[in-house]
């Protein structure tokens, strides 16, 4: 029995609120158990969050009464003492996650300070490319998703800086395609080698959920880019190629696995492609006319085509 | 269709209901069954709908006379409940909810073209609100109708009133939400019939006791903006705040998850932390929403839960007067306190 049953039961019965509560209690609300994980998560969670967040602003206030060596020898010694217990193998997974985490933190402090000290004159790209090269390793034998998601982000933010500080016209245009392409890349590994990312999933998880949204949400936008530039047919023709890779990719990956989620994702992806394709090939208010009808004529099919899906899946399963 | 350990269970039981209209609700339920990500979609398509409408409406000068927008407004408004009303489903959502809220809208603007009084306006946009909530079937309407009127409460509540009443209305709206979240049994007992309402209002509520604290106070979005009075934080955050403890010795009183001096121990921190975050009213807010919507197992309110309390603690650290240095002692030192924490807690499962 689900909140849904208690609910219809409710509605139609006569029910006295306190079996209601009673029900809703024993079926539905959390037991002392979760409450108590709930609790243990959040703190370790917190815990790791502030202390981290402590040492990074610690370093970052550049305490001139420190020495040089002992920033570096401070920093040096936490990281040592975060990554030594990892190689144990009692430890425990969590703990061993969280650890790989935090040195990973502490490897971006590092260079960081390392920078402040020395006045390297090297641009943030170069700090972000050092710190993404460094704890690699880590990420990849801590198959830890939490890990993955800061190191995807650390990626990309690696990348936008390269093509914003070091190429700006080398890349002429590309930087936004290019990136479509490397996150498709790791979409399709996240999906293809889930084990790789989480330890003990067996399939993909909210990990691939973020990735996919992010994913389209780069495609989305390095397409309305190259539209905006049609005179370069090359970079229009590649974003557009990629959209739809990605959208046959998710669909794919939606069927397969029968979560809506995918299918919705390919939907809105369509909707404001097709929006941004009728804004740039009709102007005036025929646009938003061709947009209105669009919208309308798409959203009503797609969320048609979802219920239908959604219906005949869940028959399936009965 | 009932399934055999829904019959099964309702044969046990002494009190009387209706079979036909459990069969006719499951059947219903069958034939559409809902999906966060169909509702999601929903929203985000009919809010562009809506928006693409207006646009058109503007671009071919209908907004140039308050008559024809009124008109077009009201006709709007008339046309999306019939389909609402006519077919109950997601699908048929898409487009009535897109005409309800360009109907919204162009009344609206037609009243604010005729300068009319802003409680005038505010005041019949929320009974038109309240209007769509009763009438309003499936998840999506009742939602956006009960977000409305609370954000058309707030419009009407800084416009007319002096600014003591938008934490007094922020303060009521966070005590709406305890009998809501902790006394669903009762809610659903009253609703009876309604019951489908819940979902809606639970979810509206809780949108706009953020949308509150996040639009209509001085402190976030309208940036810094000189407080109508000294102090003008505590105004938010001691309700809030007495509100929550009340919430957690309830929940305490209730779950048996811990000895006695655990929960003494429970309850002297959350006292702690709000005391400690009283200049900062979010993070007591989100605290508060975090407590509710987890013991309700409300997975969406949890998020949003969590993803308004790391922006009210990251706010609260960015916002302190005090040098790096300190500032950063003052992370670590919680940090640690949360890190032994779950030393303790893991220590005391074993």
């Amino acid at each position: 029995m689900d909140r849904e049953d208690i609910h219809i039961i409710a509605g139609n019965s006569d029910w006295p609120a306190k079996g209601i509560e009673a029900a809703l209690k024993d079926k539905v609300y959390p037991d002392a158990r979760d409450w108590l994980k709930f609790i243990k998560w959040s703190f370790l969670a917190l815990g790791i969050t502030l202390t981290l967040s402590g040492i990074v602003f610690f370093f970052a206030y550049n305490w001139d009464y420190l020495h040089k060596f002992s920033k570096m020898g401070l920093i040096g010694a936490a990281l040592v003492f975060l990554v030594a217990p990892t190689v144990m193998p009692r430890l425990n997974r969590h703990t061993r996650n969280a650890t790989l985490t935090a040195a990973s933190v502490m490897a971006g402090v590092l260079f960081a300070v390392f920078g402040q000290i020395y006045q390297t004159g090297a641009n943030a790209f170069d700090f972000f490319l050092a710190w993404a090269l460094f704890t690699a390793v880590w990420v990849a034998v801590s198959r830890f998703p939490i890990l993955w998601l800061l190191y995807f982000i650390l990626l990309n933010t690696t990348w936008f800086l390269y093509v914003e500080q070091v190429a700006p016209e080398r890349m002429s245009g590309y930087g936004l395609v290019i990136a479509t392409a490397a996150n498709f890349c790791f979409l399709v590994a996240v999906h293809a080698r889930p084990r790789f990312f989480d330890s003990y999933l067996q399939g993909p998880g909210w990990l691939a959920y973020c990735i996919s949204v992010a994913s389209a949400a780069i495609a989305v936008v390095s397409f309305g880019y190259a539209l905006s530039g049609p005179d370069r047919w090359i970079r229009l023709s590649a974003a557009s190629l990629l959209l739809t890779a990605l959208c046959f990719f998710l669909f794919n990956k939606g069927m397969q696995t029968r979560k809506l989620f995918y299918i919705s994702l390919v939907c809105v992806v369509l909707l404001f492609a097709g929006i941004l394709l009728a804004e740039k090939l009709i102007e005036g208010k025929n646009a938003l006319i061709i947009d209105i009808l669009f919208v309308a004529a798409g959203l009503y099919g797609m969320v048609s085509y979802l219920l239908k899906l959604n219906k005949s899946w869940k028959n399936d399963t009965k | 269709m009932i399934r055999n350990e829904i019959r099964g269970w309702l044969e046990n039981q002494e009190f009387r209901f209706n079979g036909d209209a459990i069969r006719r609700a499951y059947d219903s339920r069958d034939k559409n069954p809902g999906h966060i990500a169909i509702r999601v979609l929903v929203i985000l398509g009919t809010l562009l709908s809506a928006v693409l409408i207006v646009s058109i409406l503007f671009s071919f000068g209908i907004y140039d006379s308050e008559i024809a927008m009124l008109v077009t407004g009201i006709a709007g408004l008339l046309a999306g409940m019939w389909i609402h009303l006519k077919r109950q489903s997601d699908v048929t959502d898409t487009i009535s909810i897109s005409l309800i809220l360009m109907g919204y809208a162009s009344i609206a603007f037609a009243l604010g073209e005729w300068k009319i009084d802003t409680g005038l306006i505010c005041g019949s946009l929320i009974v038109i609100s309240v209007a769509c909530f009763i009438f309003s079937k499936n998840f999506i309407l009742p939602f956006l109708s009960v977000v409305s009127a609370c954000i058309y409460l707030f419009i009407w509540v800084q416009a007319k009133c002096p600014p003591v009443f938008i934490p007094l209305l922020y303060s009521a709206l966070a005590v709406a939400l305890l009998p809501v979240y902790l006394f669903e049994g009762n809610l659903l007992d009253l609703l009876r019939k309604k019951g489908y309402q819940y979902q809606p209002l639970r979810l509206g509520l809780l949108a706009s006791v953020l949308a509150g604290l996040y639009i209509f106070s001085p402190f976030f979005l309208r940036g810094l903006q000189e407080f109508p009075f000294k102090h003008y934080q505590l105004y938010f955050s001691v309700p809030v705040s007495l509100i929550c403890l009340s919430a957690v010795a309830c929940l305490l009183r209730e779950t048996r998850f811990a000895p006695g001096s655990w929960k003494i121990a429970i309850f002297l921190i959350i006292v702690l932390v709000l005391g400690l975050t009283l200049f900062a009213p979010a993070i007591g807010l989100s605290l508060y929403l975090l407590v509710i919507t987890f013991y309700n197992a409300h997975k969406t309110g949890t998020v949003i839960s969590i993803v308004s309390l790391c922006f009210a603690i990251g706010l609260y650290y960015y916002d302190l007067h005090f040098s790096l240095l300190v500032k950063s002692l003052l992370l670590m030192l919680p940090g640690l306190v949360f890190l032994a924490g779950y030393w303790l807690i893991t220590r005391a499962e074993r």
